[in-house]
């Protein structure tokens, strides 16, 4: 397998952000009631994450290395001023439901992680792929999460199958905080067993 | 002192580009983010105050009254340069009620409110919430009927207060905060009435 597509596919299960790297928890926590705004959370900070790991990649030898985390969060800023505006102009439901959790990508811990980790000191081809390997990661990470709790919190999947009800008493708490814990946690623990299994 | 010059050249750089990107998108999505916030949010509002003077609306019906009152959006200025836009509701084909935007602050950011002045009385007609990011299930019941219609026909002597603070109005149990930012969002829309109402009620002819 070439460099570069294994840059893109370690995001994708070895390196997950949420189950692996344990990364990004906030909006992962508050976001995830339901599929659709998990999907909207996860393809705002992937186009966030590929913006910034690209430009900080090509940026890396003009950088200050004394000054680099605070170009780095200017870069990140701008990425996610831009998603706010977008998403406002033209999704304006999902901007309504995601609130304050859009302007807060700027601090999710993946962005800034894999800017310091790896677009700085790799070439633009392999950091792109990095940051679109790692935000679908998370997509998918978000959605498997927020697609469980909509399931049997609400009991329907707005997103697959619109307002059917599809389980007739949800478990109304795994829409709360404290649900949201618990699911993830189950999850993690299930990635693990599956992990252990693969590798013997 | 070479290596100060080129960070503080680098972060400037980077800076103002941002800014200059930023700027450019702004100027370009300004006008439909406006319009978005119009149609979603203020429009509504102002039509949820159309039903408590006319009576529920259909869905069919809701739609003509929305088109309506987007067609009947006046403004006037406040002082120089900042204008305030407002709806101005009917009732059986002649205006009946001005309503103005106005925001308190609530237990999760603003709150936005839309209340409804009759152009003759100046008495309260009516409310809608207009922005909301309160608590689920507490802040959140300031939009029910029942904590609402509280408003509904107080004049400019009224105390727009929750009661703890010496006014007339129940607050929500569990969420006096949000009561409050409502009750200081309408008082301030009441300031700008009593201020303004002539050039209001001129506007809304």
């Amino acid at each position: 397998m070439s460099t570069i597509a294994r840059e893109f596919t370690k995001g994708l299960w070895d390196e997950i952000p949420l189950f692996r790297i344990v990364l990004g928890l906030c909006p992962a926590l508050a976001v995830t009631t339901t599929m659709e705004n998990g999907l909207g959370m996860g393809v705002a900070a992937t186009f966030v994450l590929v913006g910034s790991n690209g430009l900080v990649s090509m940026l890396r030898k003009i950088i200050p290395n004394e000054v680099r985390v605070a170009c780095y969060i200017v870069i990140i800023a701008t990425f996610v001023v831009c998603v706010e505006m977008i998403t406002k102009a033209y999704f304006f439901a999902l901007s309504e439901s995601l609130g304050i959790f859009i302007p807060l990508i700027v601090v999710n811990c993946i962005i800034l992680g894999r800017a310091e980790a790896f677009a700085r000191k790799n070439t633009i081809v392999k950091s792109l792929a990095d940051g679109l390997g790692m935000g679908i990661g998370f997509t998918l990470a978000l959605m498997l999460l927020a697609g469980i709790r909509e399931l049997f919190g609400a009991g329907k999947l707005t997103l697959l199958f619109g307002d059917t009800i599809l389980i007739q008493h949800p478990f109304g708490f795994l829409q709360q905080a404290p649900g949201a814990f618990l699911a993830l946690g189950l999850l993690l623990g299930l990635m693990n067993v599956i992990n252990n299994k693969i590798r013997g | 002192m070479n290596k100060y010059v080129k960070m503080i050249i680098a972060l400037s750089l980077i800076a103002l580009i941002s800014g200059i990107l930023l700027g450019g998108l702004n100027e370009l999505t300004k006008e439909t983010i406006e319009n978005n916030v119009l149609k979603f949010k203020k429009i509504p509002a102002a039509a949820h105050i159309f039903e408590i003077v006319s009576g529920k609306l259909s869905p069919e019906e809701r739609v003509t009254v929305e088109e309506n009152l987007l067609s009947n959006k006046r403004s006037f200025e406040l002082e120089e340069n900042k204008k305030v836009t407002f709806f101005v509701v009917q009732k059986e084909g002649q205006p009946y009620a001005a309503t103005i935007e106005s925001f308190g602050k609530g237990f999760g950011g603003d709150l936005g409110v839309m209340t409804g002045f009759h152009l003759q009385t100046g008495e309260i007609v009516g409310i809608g919430i207009t922005t909301l990011s309160e608590t689920p299930g507490l802040g959140s019941r300031v939009t029910e009927m029942e904590f609402s219609k509280q408003f509904s026909s107080l004049g400019k002597d009224s105390k727009i207060m929750v009661k703890k603070d010496g006014g007339e109005i129940d607050a929500i149990t569990g969420a006096t905060i949000s009561s409050r930012a409502v009750c200081a969002a309408i008082a301030n829309a009441q300031a700008v009435w009593e201020k303004h109402h002539e050039k209001i009620v001129q506007a809304s002819q």
